[in-house]
């Protein structure tokens, strides 16, 4: 019970919000919010999470969509996640939004698979107080819509999933 | 002339012509033998001058390089001995964060004490049971409700309140430390970097979830904050700290922008200052963070010291 009562230190914060703990310090800072102590309540979690537009799209591997091989059905799935909320152009995301709640070692195929979206072009990026922003570039929404579909993609995203 | 002066021949005035030639040529050849004397002495001052002159500019290079190499010298003994002094400190923090812990242990044990004596369990129980199950307000009479729900709120400030003074950071008994932390902010018309190093294990950053959240991790807390509470407002209030090990102690950088270092190490200097200062925890564990500005390059390992930086 009194652990209940007792706020959360900020490593228990950061892997409530599934953020680096040095990510919850500098949200603390720019979200305004007090610095007496790292420690925090339910109403500073979600003081925190508001502030830096988190969400989390998925539920362990399970949530991923179907597919004989699981880094492409990562991709597919953190790109699908995009297009049916509408983060295209200059309606942007959080960038671990893409992968939060997703098992580590997907969440490093997600990571590389941004990496090349965006040198791609077919992934835009803003650095903002709240975090990295960002979102598919409305040009490449139909290829996103491809790869999504059919697994179709340009070698280097394929190269992600191919390693 | 008299005519009794006068040659007396045409061929006695040609020779004394001749004579008076003979003898200014022999004027004329004297002076100029005596010019060209006093050339060859000119000539040979200044060889002699010049020869002082290179002498004077040799022994001058020599001077300029000796104190160069004296300057690299202390330049690379001002590094070893600022990172010796860190990790010296990193020590002493590490035995202070020992007593923080058993501070901490004690102060949680004394809580649930506490809370057994004051009777405070069973009304915290009885609090989180209508919390989580708020319906049982329906099954009294409207005249009754608001005024148990009222009752049942004011109760859960009083709790809230009664616990959080229970869960005030404990008090070490030691005695006050001060901790270094040194940061460098450099830059010029064309960009810059602020570069700070604590005195604290890089594992805080890097191997964060295998420990607890602990005295290292508030002095490292401590830095991150002051570093962002300085880039808020600015133009790099979206940029995101690197961080990485030098020396085993963690250090943390940030990219300035062009034209911007020069009010940033005031802006940080005030920064860092201002949050460790309410920072209850450091208090509470008795250590004072001091902030010393040094110059960017007595931060970074002399040449081909390459074994230094582990990020």
């Amino acid at each position: 019970m009194l652990e209940d009562l007792k706020p959360h230190d900020l490593h228990a914060t950061a892997r409530a919000l599934q953020v680096h703990p040095f990510e919850v310090l500098r949200l603390q800072v720019m979200a305004g919010a007090p610095l007496q102590r790292l420690a925090y309540n339910d109403d500073m979690l979600d003081q925190l999470r508001s502030f830096g537009n988190m969400e989390t799209w998925w539920d362990g591997a399970d949530s991923l969509p179907t597919d004989e091989n699981t880094r492409r059905g990562v991709v597919r799935g953190m790109l699908d996640a995009m297009v049916q909320r509408e983060y295209i152009g200059g309606q942007t995301t959080r960038l671990d939004n893409l992968w939060r709640g997703l098992p580590a070692e997907h969440t490093e195929t997600a990571e590389q698979a941004v990496m090349v979206l965006h040198e791609l072009g077919m992934v835009t990026s803003i650095a903002t107080p709240a975090g990295m922003q960002v979102a598919i570039h409305p040009d490449a929404l139909s290829n996103v819509k491809d790869v999504v579909a059919r697994g179709n993609a340009p070698d280097a995203l394929a190269a992600v999933w191919s390693e | 002339m008299s005519q009794d002066e006068a040659p007396k021949t045409v061929a006695d005035a040609l020779s004394a012509v001749q004579r008076m030639q003979a003898q200014a040529a022999e004027q004329h050849k004297a002076q100029l033998a005596e010019f060209d004397q006093e050339l060859e002495r000119i000539r040979t001052s200044i060889a002699n001058l010049q020869a002082q002159l290179t002498a004077v500019q040799e022994s001058r290079d020599r001077a300029d390089q000796a104190f160069e190499e004296r300057a690299g010298g202390a330049h690379e003994e001002a590094y070893h001995l600022i990172f010796a002094s860190l990790r010296r400190q990193a020590a002493q923090l590490a035995e202070r964060n020992v007593a923080w812990t058993e501070a901490q242990r004690a102060r949680d044990a004394k809580l649930a004490r506490t809370l057994e004596e004051e009777g405070l369990k069973q009304a915290l129980e009885d609090f989180q049971a209508t919390e989580r199950n708020p319906s049982v307000f329906d099954a009294l009479p409207a005249s009754y409700r608001d005024a148990a729900i009222a009752a049942h709120k004011a109760n859960g400030e009083k709790l809230k309140s009664r616990l959080a003074d229970l869960l005030q950071e404990p008090q070490v008994d030691a005695p006050a430390m001060a901790i270094d932390v040194v940061y460098a902010v450099d830059g010029d018309e064309e960009g810059g970097v602020a570069m700070l190093v604590t005195p604290v294990s890089e594992e805080v950053h890097s191997a964060w979830d295998g420990r607890d959240a602990d005295l290292l991790t508030e002095v490292a807390g401590r830095v991150v904050q002051g570093l962002y509470s300085a880039a808020k407002g600015t133009p790099i209030e979206a940029g995101q700290a690197a961080y990485g090990g030098h020396q085993g102690l963690l250090a943390m950088e940030v990219e300035l922008h062009p034209g911007m270092a020069a009010t940033f190490q005031g802006k940080l200097a005030d920064a860092l200052k201002g949050v460790s200062g309410q920072a209850t925890a450091l208090a509470g564990a008795k250590v004072e963070l001091t902030f010393t500005a040094v110059d960017v390059d007595r931060l970074l390992p002399p040449d081909g010291d390459e074994e230094a930086d582990d990020a």
